[in-house]
């Protein structure tokens, strides 16, 4: 275990000043709707070049992990992921918001973040070296079947209809296809246009799926857009704490789950979030109430997506493989700072990354204050700002966002247009939240399917290549319980109350 | 239930059912394109859309449901304001990001807004919305360094 020396050189004023506005910087860019982590991250990589290497990496580090947690406001209040991550915060955070207790769910999300980064961290701290050779264990099959583990919460997430549901997964997958195919080279459903070739951005996509509805909705009537409840101050920390205290196991389950999908490289903290909101509402005692405003599915969402941070620095630091798009980002301002990754770095450079993880700590320490100020004001203003200006400005936070990501104006468009396809289909009954689930999963489970067909034909078993690897067989297991398990639970229920009336 | 809840039969559902199996017909059409390894994935989706679309005009047409709910509220205000993001989107490289930012902002308030204008509510609204236009875009331009469109105004 590394000593007190490095703790100690992370609590330098000038670390703690770096990891103070690291996180502030991080939360208020990630809050806007468009800007992700790895914007953040790489915006800011500059400004550490002139720092010394382990400072350097305390600021991008306290960046990153208040990015991710600052996803979470344009989330729960205005149900517009402000990074990919926080997509399944939306589903009931923003109903929680809707009911007036937006300002409990922001205490909830900043408390659920610290946690999960925390754990997260700690996992960095001890057992990194290991933990990156099990994600080498990862191959394509394993990434399909994560794919479609993270697909069965379609089921979870059917407002209404299932069958509706799972039309919009499809819908989704389809959408995913559009483009260059990853294996083959094929161009797919871009009817001749050159500006799809690329395929369809997730970030442009998801703002247009989830704020443009609400946009369009949000002026048809007069009525107040948000709820101030009774009593309410803007942050509620004794409430917050006591849901997370009764949610301890749902907390240490969702962060342990961020931290390991954190490890496998190019999952992220999207992936997380959903694998672990899924497998909270599965093991929840309040499963009807998953999607209408459940604290416990906040605290999975954002404990997964912070421990993200640490569990992507695993392979990031160990093995030179970024786990997640903004460790990418770190990881080549590592390589300009002169470090050298790989595991002698916890050997020949031990100083610089232990103050480094210690310094994440002190980071995602600091990002509880932090937080809970900038909730407690973002929510109070956002209640308080009247409609009539709120609409445009979301408007315009939406147009500069798409446009930001690449600098594209065509994918404003793609915005825009997939804004009203999902408005048009909410009138048919379909929701958005499939969708994008297949949006975002379509690519990762075809490449996975296609990949591990080929090496499966290869070695002339394809079945035992999806089948057989023990790894996939795991995942095969979650997915068969999580489908099998509400079903089972429901049966139960109907032959004990019908036991009970007879 | 409650017995007094209408049920009927979901023709918007079975409506958007029919146009999803048609999707799902063109994919397959558009799939004998592609090579085998990126037809597969394609056609599995479209087999599976298209056998979820009858499943649903089955069921709605056996059993009636609720249906879909259609929220109350000014129907032109929500078209006049889709409009408006797709003339931002449109607009925004012939223009210019701030000029069509500003003109689409402006729209977007009249749309928004219930209450009865007043010189003092005019000189807010739109102070403050060119301070959160102006301001945004001088950070991203000058200080993020994000190459905002220029158009033939600015």
């Amino acid at each position: 275990m590394p000593g007190i020396e490095y703790l100690l050189s992370a609590l330098t004023p000038l670390s703690l000043a770096i990891a103070f506005a690291g996180v502030l910087a991080g939360i208020l860019i990630g809050a806007m709707p468009g800007l992700t982590a790895t914007m953040a991250v790489a915006v800011l990589v500059p400004f550490t070049f002139g720092m010394d290497p382990g400072v350097a990496l305390i600021a991008l580090g306290a960046i990153y992990t208040g990015a991710i947690y600052g996803g979470a406001y344009a989330a729960i209040l205005l149900k517009t992921p402000g990074t990919p991550s926080s997509i399944a915060t939306t589903f009931d955070g923003y109903p929680m918001a809707k009911r007036g207790d937006g300002d409990l769910a922001l205490t909830i999300a900043c408390l659920a973040s610290v946690v999960g980064g925390l754990i997260g961290t700690a996992f960095l701290l001890a057992l990194a070296p290991p933990l990156a050779v099990v994600a080498l264990n990862f191959g394509p099959v394993e990434y399909f079947w994560l794919a479609i583990f993270g697909l069965t919460l379609i089921a979870s997430l059917s407002e209404g209809s299932l069958l509706k549901s799972l039309m919009g997964g499809c819908i989704g997958l389809l959408l995913s296809m559009v483009g260059v195919a990853e294996v083959g080279g094929d161009v797919r459903f871009t009817g001749g246009s050159q500006t799809l070739l690329g395929g369809i951005d997730v970030v442009s996509a998801l703002i247009g799926l989830y704020c443009v509805p609400v946009l369009i909705e949000l002026v048809a009537s007069p009525d107040p857009h948000m709820r101030l409840g009774q009593g309410v101050s803007g942050f509620r920390l004794a409430e917050g704490l006591r849901h997370c205290w009764s949610s301890k196991f749902n907390l240490i389950r969702s962060s342990v789950i961020g931290t390991v999908v954190g490890i496998l490289p190019g999952a992220g903290g999207s992936i997380a979030s959903l694998v672990s909101y899924a497998e909270a509402r599965r093991t929840s005692k309040r499963q009807e109430n998953f999607g209408k405003g459940e604290p416990d599915g906040v605290i999975a969402t954002e404990a997964a997506n912070n421990a993200t941070v640490g569990g992507g620095f695993i392979p990031t630091l160990v093995l030179g493989i970024p786990g997640t798009p903004p460790d990418a980002v770190i990881l080549g301002a590592l390589l300009v700072q002169g470090v050298r990754v790989g595991p002698q770095l916890f050997g020949e450079q031990s100083e610089i990354v232990y103050t480094f993880i210690y310094g994440l700590f002190i980071a995602t320490v600091l990002m509880l204050p932090v937080g809970l100020f900038v909730g407690r004001y973002a929510f109070r203003s956002l209640v308080r700002i009247p409609k009539a200006l709120l609409a445009p400005s979301v408007a315009f936070l939406t147009i500069l966002g798409s446009y930001a990501v690449h600098n594209n104006a065509h994918e404003v468009l793609q915005m825009v247009l997939l804004g009203g396809f999902a408005w048009v289909m909410a009138g048919f009954g379909f929701s958005a939240s499939p969708i994008v689930l297949g949006l975002i999963l379509g690519s990762i489970a075809e490449g996975g399917f296609v990949q591990g067909y080929l090496i499966g034909s290869a070695k002339g078993d394809v079945v035992a290549e999806f089948f057989a690897r023990p790894i996939s067989i795991g995942i095969i297991v979650f997915i068969l319980v999580g489908l099998l398990y509400p079903l089972m639970t429901s049966r139960s229920n109907k032959k004990e109350l019908s036991n009970e009336s007879a | 239930m409650n017995p007094l809840e209408q049920r009927v039969v979901d023709m918007r559902g079975v409506i958007a059912s029919v146009g999803v199996f048609v999707v799902g017909v063109l994919v397959i059409m558009a799939s004998s394109e592609f090579d085998a390894l990126g037809a597969v994935f394609p056609r599995a989706i479209a087999t599976l859309m298209m056998v979820l679309a009858v499943c649903y005009v089955f069921f709605a047409l056996r059993r009636p449901s609720r249906g879909v709910q259609i929220p109350a509220g000014s129907q032109w205000r929500r078209v006049a304001m889709f409009g408006v993001m797709l003339a931002w989107a449109l607009l925004l490289e012939p223009l210019g990001f701030l000029a069509t930012s500003l003109l689409c902002y402006g729209a977007a308030l009249l749309i928004s807004n219930y209450d009865r204008w007043t010189p003092r509510m005019a000189l807010l609204y739109c102070g403050s919305g060119a301070v959160i236009l102006v301001g945004l875009f001088l950070l991203f331009r000058l200080v993020l360094q994000v190459p905002l469109p220029s158009g033939i105004l600015i």
